[in-house]
């Protein structure tokens, strides 16, 4: 086991870059998720560790060792792959034992290191198959019992989930994540769903771009996300973000949503901003009332999911989502009293980066 | 789309006449192989009493075990030589980036444009150089480069799954045990396709050879056969009992590879 040091790392494809100045540390043990969509560069870095690709500039160091340049086969990492990359020729047996064999350990070594890892991967019954005869989540467990076999240093994951059914998957994520704290093996996964991210993760690192967004806990970078790109790709719906006026009074600042005034206790710079709340800071009121932050709207949508009904809204203010415990006593159509809650709300000004320090006045 | 039926019977018969277009050759050489001296000439398709007499006589009165074997051991050499310099090739041409690699590959583009008997002459005088003649050299070495083959194998090599080649570096394997051990296994149908189409080619081939052979134990067996076709007298029974024999290992390579086709398509997990 070992920890990871990135220091600014870059990829350039020709005139396009793929990454741009990654830093990270990764702590020996750790589970880091790399998140972002198609295209953020996630996948680029998470081959850059592995030696599949060589960085335009920056470090790369596992331990001790500076492994910026070093060729894959030396680097005692082990990847899982998105299609999973299972030797198609090759018994399980063989595809699990295939870098130990490369690598001439004695055969009673490699069949005690293949029956352990099928045994924790409980493939045991598996092991004379091909992979043609495997179903989805079978050859993914292969795919991670080929990585855990070599007792490597990190592992690294490359979405390998995204081939499953969602049930699969939901099963397939928790066995990772156990496996992984059992093994206390460094890892680094690439996800783009945000769901992956929050519950396997230990650090999540959002990207776009190519530049990291935000480096945090799940629940650190889902209450207070660094901008609004993270604040509409962390949570499922997405937070909600309105675009507003910051106006100066004498005694302090005030946001206006819509027609609705907020006092804020803070001068803020004047002009336009983005005010953010998660779905579920949207509460349904049962009558008008005079709440501070209050906002009647239209009901254009309701998706009654069972244990909560998430209710697509049209306010003056704008569009936007509401998630409500239950089944909701609404129909499409309807007119609904809501108030948001005034201690959850998140202001990102120019550029969409957080404002941190204001709270509306009460 | 179902053809009336008029068109049908022209089809059918057109079908017909070109399998026994391609028959009707072959049960007479197989016939004739087995005719007895006196009933050589006969129309009749296959002799009252067969016999192996031919067969006997080519090999104990001709030197056609010699002519045999220099076959296929020169065939043997060349086609392990073509598929073994076809296969590096292809993979340096579609693994590796290299200054010069797309001009030298519509190089080997244009070899393949060029018609054999084109180069056949400064081969020749090449060989004549390297007194190369009555050799299995002069017959196996100037023909080892295969554009064709290069070109087939490269496509499969580039159509071959990125994720296994990288899975195969991080396990540790190199670009050679890359090749040996992940990429050919799992092109094995390209394989055996080229091998069949080099096998025959080489097989069958009559002009080099006779270009560069000249004495009796150095001709190969396509050569050889035409020694039973004289001007005075033609012995069509030895010459169709050795076609017979030299058909045989081109169709053993024939049917043997064409399995092997069959079952690794079948077998393919790649993409299942």
């Amino acid at each position: 086991m070992a920890s990871i040091g990135i220091r600014d790392i870059r990829k350039d494809f020709g005139t396009v870059t793929a990454v741009d100045d990654f830093s990270l540390e990764i702590e020996d043990g750790e589970f880091v998720v790399l998140v972002g969509p198609s295209g953020c560069g996630k996948t680029t870095t998470l081959r850059m560790l592995a030696g599949l690709e060589t960085p335009t500039g920056g470090a790369i160091r596992l331990g001790a060792r500076d492994i910026t340049h070093l060729e894959a086969r030396a680097r005692n990492i082990a990847m899982v792959f998105q299609t999973y990359a299972l030797y198609p020729h090759m018994t399980v047996a063989e595809n699990v034992s295939f870098a130990l064999r490369l690598a001439g350990r004695p055969k009673a070594e490699i069949d005690a290191a293949v029956k352990r890892a099928a045994g924790l991967m409980d493939i045991g019954h598996l092991l004379h198959r091909r992979p043609r005869e495997l179903s989805g989540g079978q050859r993914q467990r292969v795919a991670v019992c080929r990585a855990i076999v070599r007792d490597p240093e990190a592992f690294l994951f490359d979405e390998p989930l995204s081939n499953l059914d969602a049930r699969l998957r939901t099963q397939a994520r928790s066995e990772i994540r156990r496996l992984q704290r059992r093994l206390g093996v460094t890892t680094v996964y690439v996800t783009h769903d945000q769901v992956e991210a929050m519950t396997m993760a230990d650090r999540i690192v959002v990207m776009d771009k190519g530049v990291v967004q935000q480096v945090g806990a799940p629940l650190e970078i889902y209450a207070r996300p660094a901008n609004t790109f993270v604040a509409g790709f962390i949570g499922s719906p997405p937070m909600n973000l309105l675009p507003v006026e910051v106006g100066h009074r004498d005694n302090g600042a005030a946001v206006s949503i819509g027609t609705t005034r907020i006092a804020v206790d803070r001068r803020l710079p004047a002009g336009a901003a983005q005010i953010g709340f998660r779905p579920e800071d949207v509460h349904l009121a049962e009558s008008a009332c005079a709440r501070p932050l209050a906002l009647r709207a239209e009901v254009t949508d309701a998706e009654a999911l069972g244990a909560e009904t998430v209710l697509q809204v049209d306010s003056p203010a704008g569009a936007f989502q509401c998630r409500t415990p239950g089944i909701a006593p609404v129909t499409p159509g309807a007119t609904v009293d809501l108030f948001l809650d005034r201690d959850r709300l998140h202001l990102f000004g120019a550029g969409g980066v957080r404002i941190e320090g204001w709270r509306p006045a009460t | 789309m179902t053809l009336a039926l008029p068109w049908r019977i022209v089809g059918h018969t057109l079908l017909l006449a070109l399998c026994l277009s391609i028959l009707v050759p072959l049960l007479i050489a197989l016939g004739t192989a087995f005719k007895p001296a006196n009933e050589v000439y006969d129309l009749q398709l296959w002799p009252d009493s067969p016999t192996f007499a031919n067969f006997v006589r080519i090999f104990t009165e001709t030197p056609f075990a010699t002519w045999a074997w220099n076959s296929t051991a020169t065939t043997v050499m060349r086609v392990s030589g073509q598929l073994f310099l076809a296969v590096i090739t292809a993979f340096a041409f579609a693994r590796w980036s290299f200054p010069g690699r797309e001009v030298l590959f519509a190089v080997v583009l244009g070899a393949m444009m060029i018609p054999h008997q084109l180069t056949m002459i400064p081969i020749y005088i090449m060989v004549a150089e390297l007194d190369w003649f009555d050799t299995w050299q002069a017959l196996v070495i100037p023909n080892l480069a295969m554009p064709f083959g290069v070109f087939l194998l490269r496509q499969h090599f580039l159509q071959f799954p990125k994720e296994l080649f990288d899975a195969a570096e991080i396990d540790g394997a190199g670009h050679w045990r890359t090749l040996w051990l992940v990429v050919l296994p799992n092109i094995r149908p390209a394989l055996a396709a080229l091998t069949i189409i080099l096998f025959i080619e080489t097989w069958n081939e009559y002009f080099w050879p006779l270009l560069v052979t000249d004495t009796a134990d150095s001709r190969t067996i396509q050569v050889g056969l035409r020694q039973f076709l004289e001007e005075d007298f033609d012995d069509y029974g030895a010459l169709m009992a050795g076609i017979t024999v030299a058909s045989l290992p081109a169709l053993a390579i024939f049917f043997f590879f064409q399995r092997q086709v069959i079952d690794t398509f079948v077998a393919s997990g790649i993409k299942g």
